[in-house]
């Protein structure tokens, strides 16, 4: 037997490139689908995880997907909004704690977060420098967010331009960095945390600019009446929030019709939960949704995509096992001159047999550890993986 | 001493037959088998080494009654009492100079100890290759190969050594130059060498010529 895995080995070592051809080949076949099978079952955990973590959001009426991934993965694509007068209801009601979200800005396409303090204790977010956003203004970045930024506490950001074209749109605001989370694994990793007041500035429903009052600013006044003072172009406003002008910014409006994309709701206990979700299933404006039961709605869709791609892998499978017989037998009979001679020489077919057997074995066997290499790798990326799809 | 008689073989799905009554070759004598091509001189070293078997008649070697014998004994008595020497050289080309003249005792599942390398070193001067272990086969000229193989058919003291045409494949010079090595070592040996050949310059050097049409033409 050893002198087998030894002449095995030699013919091995001896024809590299076709060894490494069908090494890498064999590779390649075991670590797509088991590979690929890690990876969605790391995302499946990923999202079951983030979903139990949230009992409730609330939020506007509509696609209840939408909903879900701005509330847990601060996709920034979800249009419509509830209101502060919404969040007011709920809170009255006393049957959950709330913890309203604002997400519809980016910085380096890294979405903004509005959200209040009491979000960093519910998701237990601690920073790992700096502090937490205390005023109008400060951002504090999640943890890969900084990485990939190449910022810290001290530093700026400036949020993205959402119109270039439209003059009369609201200008990016500089923020102050305050500080860096601690990694955790979620999508809270990907994200620049602001005070709701913040993300509303950014949004264009608050802004900060020189007094009106003031003498030297009186020949901008083009129009007043009760409410209003209508200024000309020469007002600007501020751009960045700093000690000096933090208090010229304010809100027109109704402080209850401020926008929030979604709210998370921790129900007090069951019977809170039951209430409160009886209550908001009749209404017309806004919906209540448990996250667990939308993410495992749309898991139930990626694992119709995902039967398919098993059927395929299996037909790939076979058709494969099918070329690598054809491969064992072509080989076998290119090497007839050789086996025959060994049994001239009295080598037993069981010996040919064995020779040939070890030399798969041994093939299978890097393969199979290549491809559990790469699998690990793979889990290792996949946060990297996920946050580049 | 070799004993073959009433021998009769015919290949299955095959005209081709041989048959003869009688043939004996003391032990340690050189015979040049010769005949044309098609007459059946492999087929003879090929009973006489046990891979086919005659559908009638017994063979003997030094005593040993090959027919007898099943075929995993046939083998396993190929492997160590019978060295083989093929036309084509039949060396593994990806295994060393020195493996490839040690590979029926890694067939037989032999460990290669200190002394039989040394055998293998001492074999290997003999022919010319000295210091040529490590080599591969492709490294090597034909006649260098032949040698190789010669050393291999020698490597376990075999009684009796069977070659096929094993200069067919070598220019004159090489062939002669060849062969003397090998006579001067199966007789070192004190082995029993048959040799199948069509180069009629090469027959003075073997002790005995037979004819395989003689030899079939005698038992009809």
């Amino acid at each position: 037997m050893k002198n087998w895995f030894y002449l095995a080995s030699q013919y091995i070592r001896f024809y590299k490139t076709r060894s490494v051809l069908l090494l890498t080949c064999l590779s390649i076949i075991t670590c797509l689908p088991v590979g690929l099978r890690t990876l969605i079952s790391h995302y499946q955990n990923e999202l079951e995880n983030r979903a139990q973590s949230t009992p409730l959001i609330l939020g506007i009426r509509g696609h209840r997907f939408d909903l879900t991934m701005s509330a847990l993965y601060f996709r920034t694509s979800l249009e419509r909004s509830t209101t502060m007068e919404e969040l007011e209801k709920l809170n009255k009601t006393g049957l959950v704690k709330t913890y309203p979200m604002f997400v519809r800005q980016t910085s380096n396409h890294i979405p903004i977060v509005g959200t209040t303090i009491d979000y960093f204790d519910f998701r237990d977010l601690k920073p790992s420098s700096g502090t937490l956003p205390m005023l109008l203004g400060d951002a504090v970045l999640g943890a890969r967010a900084a990485e990939r930024l190449g910022l810290d506490a001290g530093s700026h950001i400036i949020s993205d331009q959402t119109n270039l074209y439209n003059l009369a749109s609201q200008y990016p605001l500089k923020m102050n960095v305050v500080g860096v989370l601690q990694a955790n694994g979620t999508a809270d990793d990907d994200a620049i945390f602001t005070d709701l007041k913040t993300t509303w500035t950014i949004e264009g429903l608050a802004h900060g600019h020189d007094d009106l009052a003031k003498k030297e600013q009186q020949q901008n006044i083009l129009s007043r009446d009760e409410n209003n003072l209508v200024a000309n172009a020469n007002l600007t406003p501020h751009i960045e929030i700093t000690p000096e002008n933090i208090a010229s910014f304010h809100f027109h409006g109704n402080e209850s019709d401020l926008p929030l994309t979604s709210v998370i709701c921790v129900p007090k206990n069951l019977k809170s939960a039951t209430i409160i979700k009886a209550r908001y299933k009749l209404s017309k404006t806004a919906q209540l949704l448990s996250p667990e039961s939308v993410i495992s709605e749309l898991l139930l869709l990626v694992f119709k995509v995902e039967l398919l791609l098993h059927s395929s892998f299996l037909l790939v499978g076979a058709a494969t096992a099918a070329l690598l017989g054809l491969i064992v037998m072509l080989s076998i009979r290119l090497r007839k001159d050789e086996f025959n001679m060994l049994h001239a020489i009295g080598c037993s077919r069981k010996t040919v047999a064995g020779i040939i057997t070890v030399e798969w074995i041994v093939i299978a066997t890097v393969s199979l550890l290549v491809s559990t290499a790469i699998i690990m790798l793979v889990l290792y990326a996949a946060p990297n993986i996920g946050r580049l799809m | 001493m070799i004993h073959l008689e009433n021998i009769s073989f015919t290949y299955p799905k095959s005209s081709f037959s041989l048959a003869f009554s009688s043939l004996k070759v003391e032990a340690g004598t050189h015979v040049a088998l010769i005949g044309p091509s098609g007459s059946g001189k492999s087929t003879l070293l090929n009973l006489l080494s046990g891979i086919l078997l005659p559908a009638q008649g017994d063979i003997y070697i030094h005593e040993e009654k090959i027919t007898g014998k099943t075929e995993a004994a046939r083998r396993a008595f190929r492997l160590d009492k019978i060295g083989m020497i093929f036309q084509s050289f039949a060396l593994l080309q990806y295994i060393n100079v020195e493996n490839n003249i040690m590979l029926p005792l890694l067939l037989d599942g032999q460990p290669i100890t200190k002394a039989l390398k040394e055998r293998c070193r001492e074999l290997l001067k003999s022919v010319g290759l000295e210091g040529m272990e490590s080599r591969y086969p492709a490294q090597l000229s034909q006649g260098e190969q032949q040698r190789v193989a010669i050393c291999r058919a020698l490597i376990n003291n075999p009684k009796v050594i069977l070659a096929d045409e094993p200069t067919g494949n070598l220019d004159h010079k090489n062939a002669t130059s060849v062969l003397d090595l090998m006579l001067q070592q199966v007789r070192i040996s004190g082995a029993t060498l048959i040799m199948s050949t069509h180069d009629r310059s090469l027959f003075s050097k073997f002790d005995r010529v037979v004819d395989i049409n003689e030899l079939t033409r005698e038992s009809i």
